[in-house]
């Protein structure tokens, strides 16, 4: 059980190479993989409400997300496909914004919400969102826009989704500086996230719900 | 120039705003070790950062046209791209913050050299016309991306969202013209919707009928953006909102004022003058900044002093051009500088300036916190400039040569000092006060200034840190080492120094004052400049106030500020314990507050009590004092009498005051021509012992006495 703690601690400290030994080592005395991974989430999910209260700042939460994913390589082969990740979502910015520091880092935090994350990029064409729809099934469609140029994008893409007929199959969430909570509604999303520690949260309770 | 043209733009990087970008802030207790990684990162990555600048000219819509394109290759986006596969987030991160840094630098550089270019044509560049700008559409990317890329065959594409990939590029343009329609500002931000967190404001900077443009971030504090480009705001508490001092005029500025605020600004009638220290940059300002050709009344008299034995005999230096000395005084609050003919003794003239650190603080305390804040140099910049442009404006003046000056020496107190040698001053500004002896410093003028020739530069020595080389180069001026009587020598500015000479001891302290008589705490406290009131009558219940330069009234200069004190007492308003009810105006909204009355107590209390203690420690008493040097411009303005009423001074001591001006100044000029200079201002240093105040008991006990207004 030691080992256990000791992983969460590791983690939380962002340190990778100490996290994935101690994995590692737990997985030798025992501990069940579906364990360590409920426990690694545990861990991930304060290290959300720490970031959403300024409590750990972007680098920390980056450094966090590493090791975290270094010590999910080491677990992930002993997954059953359907026990690996609880959720798809299908992430990128939308077309004519190159802005991906804020994707990024919410694609990161939803890796630790233990959903897989599909990550199209930054300069994403609609089409290219509803291919990815077909092809991944995803639960959720993250777009973001960091321009009020590009906002015009989010909704367009919404409309293509809609008619390739797959907008009953996705939610969507959309974020992004000059994106508001009303802007959001008028153009039929379903959520909106203010941040990317928002983004996250909205992501694993809506998963939660539902899987 | 060409109409094509290729640049290498260098790298080019703002690590705190990498960092800042990445959410890194100051106060993150990491901070120092993700610096020490975004370093390694540069020079890991160095080879791939190379930004390469395109220009084409071209008339389009019969106006000229420079198309630009900044650009660094393809391998940073990979980069990036293999960090975040590798879970390397924050190294992603970083890496992609650096580039977009470096890609904003390099166009920064490319505007610097068309502009360089087009000064030679007599012509102006335009603000950037960068596509994304609300009224330039996207599609312009394609445009500029076909006028350029084809010219100089680049490996780029342009995606159906007209995004360039490399992504690390910027394509944008600039118009011409014959009038200057931009005041030099590249990129402007005011046009843009975004909360982009780079946001730029506009800051219009008028004066003297000219207008200068500054750009300020979102979010910088508008007395820091002041200060940094050199526009001088007084600001004695160095933007720590306890001053009230730091007035801007901002038109129609639309801020919201604080109630703190509107406390200081309660003499005021016009709205638009605001506190600089307490408004951020949010949106561009139009500042007006008055024409401040105010006489100030820096102190440059001093007693005569006489010269033992010559340094220079004439013999020797008779040449076409006698050899020339310059004589320096670094005072916190103002700067003299002396030229002076070292073999005829003449005084040939001196020049004054307020100290430009003076916008960084009223006090020793606050430039030295300026120093631990900022890591910039910025104060030692500042008075070593000020030195040698005054040198500069002397010699010229009078038809000298830097290789006329044979010495110079500088005088000031330990911080002015550690501030002009770069020597870091934290240790001045906690207990137990510690300070390097670096003694009788000696130093080539090429070390501390740019344009010189080489001369001998003497820094008098310190005794302890508030007992500084102003106060031994005063104490030389005035022979004090010879004296036999009892003399007590005290420099009342932002700190009182004091110095008991007996038959055979020179006892030293200082007391933290406070820069009350320097008017800084003081509602409308101000410094010995035009529109101070210097005196103050009263006939019955009206009174008769006296300007300096005769003009409207503004504020109340130290000196008047004991006479009014004492009046005030005098006339009842003020008790024995201080207490004062209600302010009293003697002109509109200029007046004395019940709590400057406070402060007055608190630094007469302060010289009275550090007098008595170290008459104590010598064993002597008020009567025993045979003569009372006071130093210091503002001791040369002041009403003994007064002085003596409200307890700055003992009643003992009235017909004994001797005036001795500004005696550093003196010294600096008496070292430059006595022969044994050196032996005697070492014999003071050995000499001058040091009471610490701050500690004593006895201070703490007779501090608390003096404060009382008993007469």
């Amino acid at each position: 059980m030691d080992y256990l703690i000791a992983v969460g601690e590791c983690l939380q400290r962002g340190n990778s190479g100490e996290t994935r030994e101690n994995v590692i080592k737990a997985l030798e005395v025992g501990v069940s993989h579906q364990e360590i991974l409920n426990h690694m989430l545990e861990v991930m999910e304060v290290v959300g409400r720490k970031f959403k209260k300024n409590e750990l700042f972007v680098p920390e939460v980056l450094i966090i997300g590493r090791a975290f994913n270094v010590a999910l390589e080491v677990i992930s082969p002993l997954l059953a496909v359907e026990e690996k990740y609880l959720g798809t979502v299908v992430i990128g910015a939308v077309k004519g914004d190159l802005h991906d520091i804020g994707k990024n880092l919410v694609k990161m935090l939803m890796v630790g919400t233990g959903v897989r994350v599909i990550d199209l990029g930054v300069d994403v064409p609609a089409a290219k969102f509803v291919e990815a729809i077909k092809t991944y099934e995803p639960d959720i469609v993250a777009m973001s826009s960091l321009l009020t140029t590009t906002m015009i994008q989010v909704s367009k893409t919404i409309k293509e989704i809609q008619k390739a007929g797959l907008r009953d199959k996705v939610k969507i969430i959309i974020g992004g500086a000059p994106v508001t909570n009303n802007y959001a509604k008028n153009i039929g999303s379903d959520f909106y996230a203010i941040d990317a520690g928002t983004a996250a949260e909205i992501v694993r309770e809506y998963i939660q719900k539902n899987s | 120039m060409n109409n094509t043209l290729k640049f290498n733009l260098g790298i080019k990087y703002n690590l705190e705003t990498v960092l800042e970008v990445v959410d890194c802030h100051k106060d993150n207790p990491n901070y120092l070790s993700y610096k020490e990684q975004l370093i390694a990162l540069i020079k890991r990555y160095e080879e791939f950062l190379e930004p390469k600048g395109y220009i084409v000219n071209e008339i389009v819509n019969n106006k000229p046209r420079i198309h630009c394109l900044v650009t660094i290759g393809g391998e940073v986006d990979e980069s990036i791209n293999k960090c975040f596969k590798d879970f390397e987030y924050f190294e992603g991160m970083l890496l992609n913050a650096l580039a977009d840094n470096i890609l904003y630098e390099a166009t920064n550089a490319l505007y610097k050299i068309l502009s360089l270019e087009m000064e030679k044509e007599d012509l102006y560049l335009s603000s950037r016309y960068e596509p994304g700008n609300p009224e330039i559409p996207m599609s312009m990317q394609k445009e500029l991306y076909d006028k350029i890329v084809p010219k100089f065959d680049l490996d780029m594409i342009i995606s159906e969202g007209f995004m360039l990939s490399p992504s690390k590029s910027l394509a944008y343009y600039y118009e011409t013209t014959e009038q200057d329609c931009a005041y030099g500002v590249d990129h402007d931000c005011s046009a843009c919707e975004s909360q982009c967190m780079h946001r730029m404001y506009i800051l219009k900077i008028h004066k003297d009928n000219t207008i200068k443009v500054i750009q300020a971030k979102q979010g910088e504090n508008l007395l820091e953006v002041l200060r940094r480009h050199d526009v001088f705001v007084n600001s004695p508490c160095s933007g720590k909102r306890l001053c009230g001092k730091c007035k801007v005029k901002v038109k129609n500025h639309g801020y919201k004022l604080e109630e703190t605020e509107k406390k200081y600004l309660i003499s005021e009638e016009d709205k638009d003058i605001i506190l600089a220290c307490y408004h951020i940059i949010d949106r561009d300002l139009n500042i007006y900044i008055s024409n401040d050709k105010v006489y100030h009344k820096i102190e440059t008299g001093y007693k005569a002093f006489e010269v033992k034995s010559a340094k220079y005999d004439s013999e020797a230096y008779v040449k076409e051009n006698y050899p020339i000395g310059i004589g320096v005084d670094i005072g916190t609050t103002t700067l003299a500088v002396s030229l002076v003919n070292l073999v005829t003794h003449q005084v040939i003239d001196i020049k004054k300036m307020i100290n430009p650190q003076k916008a960084y603080g009223a006090d020793v305390i606050s430039r030295i916190t300026y120093v631990g804040e900022n890591d910039d140099r910025k104060l030692c910049m500042l008075i070593r400039e000020a030195i040698e442009s005054m040198t500069m404006q002397l010699i010229t003046e009078n038809n000298y040569n830097w290789h006329h000056i044979e010495e110079m020496v500088i005088s000031g107190n330990t911080t002015m000092i550690y501030l002009l040698l770069d020597i870091d001053p934290k240790a001045l500004a906690i207990a137990p006060f510690t300070t390097i002896d670096i003694g009788m410093k000696v130093c080539d003028s090429k070390e501390l200034f740019s344009e010189v020739d080489s001369f001998k530069v003497t820094i008098m020595p310190w005794i302890s840190a508030y007992v500084g080389g102003d106060i031994v180069s005063g104490l030389f001026a005035t022979h004090m080492i010879d004296k036999k009587e009892n003399i007590v020598f005290i420099d009342i500015g932002t700190n009182g120094e004091i110095v008991l000479k007996t038959k055979d001891r020179m006892i030293s302290a200082a007391t933290a004052a406070g820069p009350a008589f320097e008017g800084a705490n003081i509602t409308c406290g101000m410094g010995s400049i035009e529109g101070a009131i210097c005196e103050i009558k009263t006939n019955g219940n009206e009174y008769d106030i006296e300007t300096i330069g005769n003009t409207e009234p503004v504020g109340i200069c130290g000196s008047a500020l004991i006479d009014i004190v004492a009046l005030m007492h005098k006339q009842g308003f003020v008790d024995d314990m201080g207490y004062m009810k209600e302010p009293v105006m003697f002109h509109e909204n200029i007046g004395i507050y019940p709590a400057d009355i406070r402060q007055v107590q608190l630094a007469k209390a302060a010289i009275y009590a550090g007098v008595e203690v170290l008459l104590d420690v010598a064993k002597l008493t008020f009567e025993d004092i045979d003569a009372f040097y006071i130093a210091g411009g503002f001791g040369s303005h002041l009403d003994v009498k007064n002085s003596a009423y409200i307890g700055l001074i003992p009643t003992e001591v009235i017909d004994k005051v001797v005036v001795v001006g500004n005696s550093s100044l003196a010294g600096s000029i008496r070292y430059l021509l006595e022969k044994e200079g050196d032996t005697e201002i070492k014999a003071i240093r050995t000499q001058c012992e040091y009471e610490e105040l701050s500690t004593s008991m006895k201070f703490n006990m007779l501090y608390v006495d003096a404060m009382l207004f008993n007469t």
